[in-house]
């Protein structure tokens, strides 16, 4: 089969799965979800896509669910087929660091309640936890089923908004009285720790 | 309690190789196929890894076909490879069952 028949066939699962009710395109997401944070190889989880809404589109045809047609959890699937390759669950970095960021976040927010502690610090979570989330749903949605992927560019526009809140509080020696090179140092470090954690992340992913 | 999902994992890889042998089927067909010969418990969650597996190790081999429901359907077909692969699997089974036969019904050497 060529490249050209292949992609035939994604782009007519695509409008199969948009066809597909509620229950079986969620279904069919919560895996790809899952499984795209394995270290399945992309070419076998667009081959387990593909399959899947096929087969939802027949289970529907019959008059039942992708669910029952498999006979189990979208979480037991995800594990026989994570057992059946010898798939290892990782991937997981991103998710931690989204964690830790909000964690983060919300102390902060806190914080500023109770005393005259850095916005800035609250600002540049903030956004962290948003780059993060947004790097976590580009690396699920790729795989997945969606029509629009998310741009490139918007990567850009997130290191931007990213390094804005420290160079515009170095500039105006921001909030809480710090030293100008305090909030941008913050800043530059922080890119350099989520480059290095995403870089990580997609490591992970792609190794088998 | 005996798992008997251990068991299972390397028996149905030749059972599926020997339906898709004797015609090529797509997957519910197979998965009904088994359910019929007497595999009531399983399920299609459980075969499928499996014949992704058998396809990924170029055993078997998929085409589309047109379905009126919509979606292309995929028919597997044995390869070369998975033929003589289902022989020596065939081969070994014969010489597993002999030697288990023997220890289980407590048959002399």
């Amino acid at each position: 089969m060529t490249e050209n028949e292949l992609d035939l066939i994604n782009r007519r699962n695509i409008d199969c799965f948009n066809a597909l009710n509620s229950e079986n395109r969620s279904f069919i997401l919560h895996i790809m979800n899952t499984l795209s944070r394995s270290s399945l190889k992309d070419s076998d989880l667009r081959s387990l896509q593909n399959d899947l809404v096929s087969m939802a589109a027949e289970a529907e045809a019959s008059g039942t669910s992708l669910q029952s047609m498999l006979g189990m959890t979208a979480e037991a699937f995800c594990e026989n087929m994570l057992d059946t390759f010898e798939a290892k669950r990782s991937g997981k970095a991103l998710v931690f660091l989204q964690s830790l960021c909000a964690m983060y976040f919300i102390g902060f927010i806190f914080l500023i309640f109770f005393s005259d502690r850095n916005i800035a610090l609250i600002v540049y979570y903030a956004v962290l936890f948003l780059g993060l989330s947004y790097l976590n749903t580009y690396m699920r949605t790729k795989l997945t089923l969606r029509k629009k992927d998310p741009q490139v560019w918007h990567f850009f526009l997130w290191f931007l908004a990213f390094l804005i809140p420290g160079l515009a509080l170095s500039l105006f020696n921001g909030f809480g009285g710090h030293a100008p090179a305090v909030p941008l140092g913050a800043a530059v470090c922080g890119l350099a720790i989520t480059g290095v954690g995403a870089a990580a992340a997609t490591i992970l992913l792609k190794k088998k | 309690m005996f798992d008997k999902k251990q068991l299972l994992k390397g028996v149905l890889e030749g059972c599926i190789l020997k339906i898709i042998i004797d015609r090529p089927s797509y997957g519910y067909e197979l998965y009904t196929r088994l359910l019929e010969y007497g595999f009531e418990d399983l399920q299609m969650g459980t075969v499928y890894p499996i014949l992704m597996r058998l396809e990924k190790k170029e055993l078997v081999s998929a085409s589309y076909e047109e379905s009126a429901q919509g979606p292309v359907k995929k028919v597997y077909s044995v390869t070369a490879s998975g033929l003589l692969y289902y022989e020596s699997f065939l081969s070994e089974w014969n010489k597993m069952t002999l030697l288990t036969d023997r220890i289980l019904k407590g048959e002399s050497k």
